[in-house]
């Protein structure tokens, strides 16, 4: 006998062929993978990063400013601290940092999107002016402005990034939502008697959703970058391990010049994970942009 | 004039190889409209661009001669194509109302389409826009008017015009009127008609619409899943369809006279045109399907003057 | 208004604001595009009443109007006696299961990321019906309905995966499901293919019959309307120009403007070309409407009387037409 919801097994279905099939359209483009793999790698040295990591990150544990040797994989740094290990200690900030502060960055973003693109009018164009504000003031030195301001915390270099990205995905959410909005679903569901909070969640949102998900991969390679900066810039937990962090003490103790694997292994890092999260972000964006999509 | 026979065009898919277009012969001769017509992907469109040679990337020809004015142009040479190109065949895109640049004035956009083709001065270009405006029923003085600020009739007459900027011997076009209102689609058509008489050019006239043929063409094709089922004179294929498809098309329309009768419709749907069966294509749907239908699949045949039908049984059918 | 009358339109008027930016406003210049003026209609229970027209004469402003799905600038709208604009939320929302919309494009009716069955049980889940009805089974009654037998096929699809007059019949399914009394459709064949029309439009009929339903149905092809609906309204910029029965609106037009659209009409008939259509020019905006009879610029027939709007005037048993010249054009 038939319960009077049938509701959780359309869900399923729906998500079993929304997976599938996303799945099956990702992988073709061979560059998507290749970016997804490395994000794996990436993800995966995050989590694991400190069982792996063979020495202690701050202990000085050779000579200093030794190249890299079967000992120490990465060389040392000018306290002796094995860089691979801080390497792998420090994926785990960095990357929690960007996580967060995108995160943070899409949940905002999005709301403001949706709110000023479903009830456009005064209330609409007075949050796009509030967006537009944010979006004038030059990114770097607000962030710097905010870190400096919220004290020697990673969270504060969470919000200093999150305040200053959710500019682009209100942007962007609102757009969607205003085109969607005109669908005729959306009318038949008002239609029908659906009240606005349900309209939104239910049509709008699953319809920008995809959308907002490629935003948001880009945003988290965007903050990844700024939080190095960030952290290379003296803000931040100083004693916190991170990429940045790593790249600041290469460069004041005069490494650059001399020790190519301290100002390598760091950078190169960051590079390319934010490398990954962008090839990730641009494969979804082809996929879910229904601009760049061919019809 | 124009002579396309057994046209293969089919498409790279992720589901397989889609024979769009499968063995698909037909002629324009010289002064004549023939219309192509067929509903939603039945191939008509890949035609029009097979033989402008605009197909997308994934779509190639596999198969068949184009031959335009006795020369074959599908393997033609790109100097040569240039040359044919708007000068010889000019093309109406569908939905070309919405073709127009629109920061561009029209007589930019028209002088650019001629300069494309031709070297010709200044002076030259400007006369031949103003008598081309009033060739198609418009004001020559605002061909430096800007698309927005014409109506969606006028924008398709602008088209038009710039079809013929190149006096060209043969026009394709691609549903003409299907964006339009009645009223400005009968302009359209009139219009169409009237050119037509002025400056003797052919068209190929494609469009999913029996009641715009009925009105300009002299000859139809019917094309169905990638074939020609039924090829003949305007006023044949009206009184006398013999392919069961057009009988079927014929009767599904809604007249304004005559009296109220049930409307026939054909349930089912076009195909799977990736998963090709030896069968003929509007077996499924056919109310006289036999057996053969489903085993051997009908080539087209002749049957009169100018007249074609591929179905085994159309003789049986004709004297029901 | 009698027993028969379902809907009421009482002198309709819908004006929106044509946007000229911040400093047009200050200085006092309004602009209206005038979608709706002054229309009043009755729909009658159990008939199928087609509103006929070009694109901008306002049939679907008045469709949305009649949903209120639009606020309205002036008149007002019953539904069994009672005025749409004056309900209440939640009378608003009573009201609402008694009228549902059928729409144009079969690609955008359909939520893209939803499953058929929550696309067909939408009505009744957002009315909260889930704890007074079986919504499974309604759902599958209305799928059987339709057509789309046996509807366990269909349940878990998504619209992509469904042809374009599968979609259509699935959007009505989502109509009939709340069991309405009037159903309102806004072209909902002509994106269809020319032979699946003739199914969609037989199944619309048959669903009226069996299920007691109401149509309003909205179309810019008079050929469909004359073969779907029992009466027809002409309407141009914003007004019903003419309305009485299909069948003697296509057979004596009595108003210039409809005279034309008939004329202009391509017949499938290759012995019946080179017509002429008694009309000029192309349809104005609806922004600046001509004064007096709003025809009166393209009417081959205008004379002096015209500068002063026409009504409606009976110019037949039911049929009623807004011209002074109605009688003689028959």
């Amino acid at each position: 006998m038939q319960t009077t919801s049938h509701l959780p097994v359309s869900r399923w279905t729906a998500y079993k062929k929304g997976w599938t099939g996303f799945w099956k359209e990702y992988s073709r483009n061979r560059i998507g993978v290749v970016g997804l793999a490395l994000l794996t790698f990436f993800v995966l040295m995050g989590l694991l990063g400190p069982s792996v990591a063979p020495y202690d990150p701050v202990a000085a544990v050779g000579d200093i400013l030794q190249p890299p040797t079967a000992l120490h994989l990465l060389g040392t740094n000018e306290v002796g601290q094995d860089i691979l290990s801080q390497l792998l200690y420090g994926a785990q900030p960095s990357l929690i940092v960007g996580f967060a502060a995108a995160g943070i960055s899409a949940v905002v973003g999005s709301l403001v999107g949706l709110m000023a693109g479903y009830y456009e009018g005064y209330a609409g164009d007075l949050l796009m002016r509030f967006t537009d504000v944010f979006l004038v003031i030059p990114a770097l030195p607000l962030m710097v402005v905010l870190g400096a301001i919220l004290g020697p915390t990673l969270f504060s270099i969470v919000i200093a990034i999150a305040l200053v990205g959710w500019t682009g995905t209100a942007r962007l959410v609102r757009s969607q939502t205003l085109s969607v909005k005109q669908l005729a679903f959306v009318e038949s569901s008002k239609a029908s008697g659906a009240r606005d909070y349900y309209v939104i969640f239910s049509h709008i949102v699953p319809n920008v959703i995809p959308v907002i998900f490629a935003q948001t991969v880009l945003v988290i390679a965007n903050s990844i970058l700024s939080a190095a900066v960030l952290t290379f810039l003296g803000l931040g937990n100083p004693s916190t391990i991170t990429w940045g962090q790593m790249l600041e003490f290469a460069f004041t103790s005069g490494a650059v010049t001399t020790a190519w694997w301290y100002v390598m292994s760091p950078g190169l890092c960051i590079m390319f994970v934010v490398l990954s999260f962008s090839l990730v972000g641009y494969s979804l964006d082809a996929i879910f942009n229904p601009r760049t999509k061919k019809a | 004039m124009l002579s396309v026979e057994g046209l293969r065009v089919y498409y790279q898919t992720n589901r397989g190889l889609l024979k769009a277009v499968d063995g698909v012969s037909f002629a324009v001769e010289k002064g004549e409209i023939v219309g192509l017509v067929g509903e939603s992907a039945c191939g008509k469109t890949t035609v029009a661009m097979s033989i402008m040679k605009l197909l997308p990337t994934g779509a190639r020809v596999y198969d068949g001669t184009i031959q335009f004015l006795g020369k074959d142009i599908l393997n033609a040479a790109d100097e040569h194509l240039r040359n044919i190109r708007w000068k010889q065949i000019s093309i109406i895109f569908q939905g070309a109302l919405n073709s127009l640049n629109p920061v561009l004035t029209v007589r930019e956009q028209i002088s650019e389409g001629i300069l494309a083709h031709e070297t010709v001065d200044k002076k030259t270009i400007d006369s031949r826009i103003d008598t081309l405006f009033r060739y198609v029923g418009l004001d020559p003085a605002r061909k430096k008017d800007y698309p927005h600020e014409f109506s969606g009739g006028m924008k398709q007459r602008i088209m038009i015009a710039m079809a013929l900027a190149c006096n060209p011997a043969l026009v394709i076009a691609d549903e003409p009127t299907t964006a339009l209102d009645v009223v400005v689609q009968h302009q359209i058509l009139d219009l169409i008609r009237s050119l037509r008489e002025k400056l003797q050019i052919s068209m190929l006239l494609i469009t999913h619409d029996l009641s715009v043929v009925a009105e300009l063409s002299d000859k139809i094709a019917i094309m169905y899943a990638g074939k020609i089922v039924e090829f003949g004179d305007t006023f044949q294929i009206f009184e006398n369809p013999k392919h069961p498809y057009t009988r079927a098309l014929l009767k599904s329309i809604p007249r304004m006279q005559g009296s109220k009768t049930r409307l026939a419709y054909i349930s089912g749907s076009v195909p799977d045109l990736t998963r090709p069966v030896p069968s003929c294509r509007f077996f499924e749907r056919c109310p006289y399907a036999q057996k053969r239908c489903a085993e051997v699949e009908p080539e087209i045949e002749q049957v009169g003057q100018n007249q074609s039908v591929a179905c085994h049984f159309w003789r049986d059918i004709q004297s029901q | 208004m009698t027993n028969e009358t379902l809907v009421e339109v009482k002198n309709i008027k819908k004006l929106f604001p044509v946007r000229r930016g911040l400093f047009a406003r200050s200085r006092g210049e309004h602009r209206f595009v005038h979608a709706v003026e002054d229309i009043s209609v009755d729909i009658r229970k159990g008939e199928v009443l087609s509103l006929v027209g070009e694109s901008g004469c306002g049939k679907t402003t008045l469709a949305r109007l009649i949903l209120r799905l639009l606020n309205r600038t002036d008149g007002t709208i019953l539904f069994e006696g009672q005025d749409l604009f004056a309900a209440s939320g939640g009378e608003m929302r009573k009201l609402r299961l008694q009228m549902q919309a059928v729409f144009q494009d079969p690609y955008a009716s359909l939520d893209p990321k939803k499953t058929i069955s929550q696309v067909v049980s939408e009505p009744l889940v957002v009315n909260h019906l889930k704890k007074t009805v079986n919504v499974h089974e309604r759902v599958r009654e209305s799928l059987t309905a339709v057509g789309l037998s046996p509807p366990e096929l269909y349940l878990s699809k998504f619209p992509y995966e469904l042809s374009g007059g599968q979609r259509q019949r699935v959007a009505i399914a989502r109509a009939l499901v709340i069991n309405p009394r009037l159903i309102v459709a806004d072209e909902p064949v002509s994106m269809l293919d020319v032979s699946i029309r003739a199914e969609i439009l037989t199944l619309m009929l048959d669903l009226k019959q069996k299920y007691n339903l109401t149509y309003l149905f909205i179309t810019h092809d008079l050929a469909v309307a004359r073969y779907i609906s029992d009466r027809m309204a002409v309407m141009y910029l914003g007004k019903i120009v003419e309305i009485g029965p299909a069948e003697e609106i296509c057979a004596n037009p009595a108003h210039p403007y409809t005279k034309a659209l008939l004329s202009a009409l391509p017949s499938a008939d290759p012995k019946a070309r080179h017509k002429d259509v008694q009309i000029k020019g192309e349809v104005p905006n609806a922004i600046d409407i001509p004064t007096g009879c709003r025809f009166r610029p393209r009417c081959p027939y205008a004379f002096e009387k015209c500068t002063v709007e026409p009504e409606l005037l009976q110019v037949g048993t039911d049929h009623y037409a807004a011209c002074y010249l109605a009688e003689e054009m028959r």
